[in-house]
C-alpha cells in the first residue's frame, strides 16, 4: 500500500467537493500507482466525508478483486491508464454546468482560452461507456464531457486531472450564463489550436514536474 | 508603497494564495506584479504554481526594457503589467486573473456598466473588453493598454480581466466589484429575458437548454 498516494487521492477528492465538481451522478478519482496498478476512490461515497479507507488498490489484471460496487467505474479508468501509459490521474466528476452541456449533448466551443491551453480546443461530449466515443473525444485534448455524467478528466498527475475538470465546468458555465447576454464570441479554430500546442509544450512541463513530485514522494 | 523588497516579494506570495483561494485562478493562471520603484517591478514567474511559489522566485523586471533578473522567467504577460505600470505611475499593483463571472462576460467580448457604487469607486466607472490576442502578444498588450485607459480594469476577450490599484487592497476590492459587477448584469439579464420573478441558476440552465445552438 502507498499510505501517501491514498491521501494525495483524499486531500483531491476534498478539493473536488470543495469547488463545487462533486455532483449527484458518478464521481470517482483514481491515480496510477504502478505501471499496472491504480488507487480509486470506491464509488457512492460522499467526498466530502471521503478518507483513507475509501481509496482502494486496483491491479489492471486483477479486476475481479475490485469491489463490485466500483467495478463497472474501475474497469473504464483501468482501460485509460492502458491506453496512454503517461496518463497518471483520472477524475470522474458531475458538477452541474458541464452537466447541463453533456444532457443537451454539445461540445463546449473554445470560449475562454484558458480551456483551450489546458483541455484542448474543444470540449467534445461522449457517450457513457462507449470507450471507442471517449477514446475519440480524447483525441488531443486532456479531458472531455460525458452524457448524462459531467466530466472525464486526465493528467500526467492529480493536479493537472483537478484543473482541467476547474476549467471545463468554469467554460460550461460561460456558455450557459453568457446566453441571456446575446451568447459567447468563441476564439478562432486555429488559434484555439495553437494555444493549446503552446501551453502543452512550454507552460506545463515545468510545473506538473514538480507537482509530481509532491504528490508522489 | 514604504516597503522593502523581501516584504514586497512577501506580499505577492500571499496575494497568489489568496487569489487561489478566492477562486480568481486556477492551478498556474493569472499573474501578479508590484512596483518597486518608478524604474522596476516584482513580477510572479511563468508556469509556477502559487502554492509552490516562494517569494525568492521572483524575478524582477525592468518596466521601460523588459530586462529581467531572477531565477525564473517572468510571466509572458509582463508586457502587460510593465505597460500599465509605465503608463500610470500612480499604480502600484497590477492583477491578471481568470475569475468566473469576469471570464464569462469576457467571452462575449461586450463592455460591462458601471453596475454598483463599488465599481465606480474601484473601477472608475464602466469597463471595457481588450480585443482577442494571443496570450504574450504585442498585439494583446496594446489592446489591453487602449481597453484600460482612465480605468482601473479591463477584460480580455476570452480570456479574462486585468485590474489595477495604489495597494493590493485595493486591487483585490478591484476584482471584487468587477466579478459583483458581472454577476449582477447577468443575472439581471436573464431575468429580464425568462420574464421570471427572481433570478436563479436552474433558470440560466433553463433558458441556455431553450436558446442554444450549436
Amino acid at each position: 500500500m502507498n499510505a501517501k498516494l491514498q491521501n494525495t487521492v483524499v486531500e483531491y477528492a476534498h478539493k473536488v467537493f470543495d469547488e463545487n465538481l462533486f455532483g449527484s451522478n458518478v464521481n470517482n478519482i483514481s491515480v496510477r500507482a504502478t505501471e499496472n496498478s491504480m488507487y480509486i476512490t470506491k464509488s457512492g461515497v460522499n467526498f466530502k466525508d471521503l478518507n483513507a479507507e475509501d481509496v482502494i488498490e486496483v491491479f489492471f489484471d486483477k479486476t475481479d478483486r475490485c469491489p463490485s460496487d466500483t467495478l463497472k467505474e474501475a474497469l473504464m479508468h483501468v482501460k485509460l491508464y492502458r491506453e496512454n501509459p503517461l496518463t497518471g490521474a483520472v477524475m470522474v466528476t458531475s458538477p452541474v454546468f458541464a452537466l447541463a452541456v453533456a444532457n443537451k449533448k454539445v461540445s463546449i466551443p473554445p470560449v475562454l482560452d484558458d480551456m483551450a491551453q489546458i483541455v484542448g480546443p474543444t470540449a467534445r461530449t461522449a457517450k457513457t461507456n462507449d470507450i471507442s466515443g471517449i477514446r475519440k473525444a480524447l483525441k488531443g485534448r486532456t479531458a472531455c464531457l460525458l452524457s448524462d455524467i459531467g466530466i472525464l478528466s486526465t493528467g500526467k498527475t492529480l493536479n493537472e486531472a483537478f484543473t482541467s475538470c476547474l476549467v471545463i465546468d468554469k467554460a460550461a458555465h460561460t456558455l450557459i450564463m453568457s446566453q441571456a447576454v446575446g451568447g459567447c464570441k468563441p476564439v478562432g479554430k486555429i488559434g484555439a489550436l495553437l494555444e493549446h500546442v503552446v501551453y502543452m509544450k512550454k507552460y506545463s512541463k515545468t510545473n506538473q514536474e514538480e507537482l509530481l513530485k509532491a504528490e508522489r514522494e | 508603497m514604504a516597503y522593502t523588497e523581501q516584504e514586497l516579494r512577501q506580499m505577492v506570495k500571499d496575494a497568489g494564495i489568496r487569489m487561489l483561494e478566492e477562486n480568481l485562478v486556477q492551478g498556474t493562471w493569472g499573474n501578479i506584479s508590484v512596483r518597486i520603484d518608478d524604474k522596476h517591478a516584482l513580477v510572479t514567474p511563468s508556469g509556477l504554481d502559487y502554492v509552490v511559489m516562494t517569494p525568492d522566485d521572483l524575478p524582477v523586471v525592468d518596466i521601460e526594457t523588459l530586462e529581467w533578473t531572477g531565477p525564473r522567467k517572468p510571466t509572458s504577460e509582463r508586457k502587460i503589467h510593465a505597460a500599465i505600470l509605465r503608463a500610470r505611475p500612480e499604480i502600484n499593483v497590477v492583477l491578471h486573473s481568470h475569475p468566473t463571472w469576469g471570464a464569462t462576460f469576457a467571452s462575449t467580448h461586450l463592455s460591462l456598466p458601471a453596475m454598483n457604487d463599488n465599481m465606480k469607486k474601484y473601477l472608475g466607472g464602466d469597463v471595457k473588453c481588450a480585443k482577442y490576442g494571443l496570450a504574450g502578444t504585442g498585439k494583446l498588450t496594446k489592446n489591453a493598454l487602449a481597453a484600460i485607459e482612465g480605468r482601473n480594469a479591463c477584460f480580455l476577450a476570452n480570456h479574462g480581466v486585468f485590474v489595477c490599484g495604489k495597494t493590493m487592497e485595493d486591487a483585490f476590492e478591484a476584482c471584487r466589484a468587477l466579478e459583483n459587477g458581472c454577476r449582477e448584469y447577468i443575472e439581471r439579464e436573464t431575468v429580464k429575458k425568462t420574464g421570471a420573478d427572481e433570478y436563479s441558476v436552474d433558470l440560466s440552465v433553463e433558458y441556455f437548454n431553450k436558446t442554444y445552438k450549436k
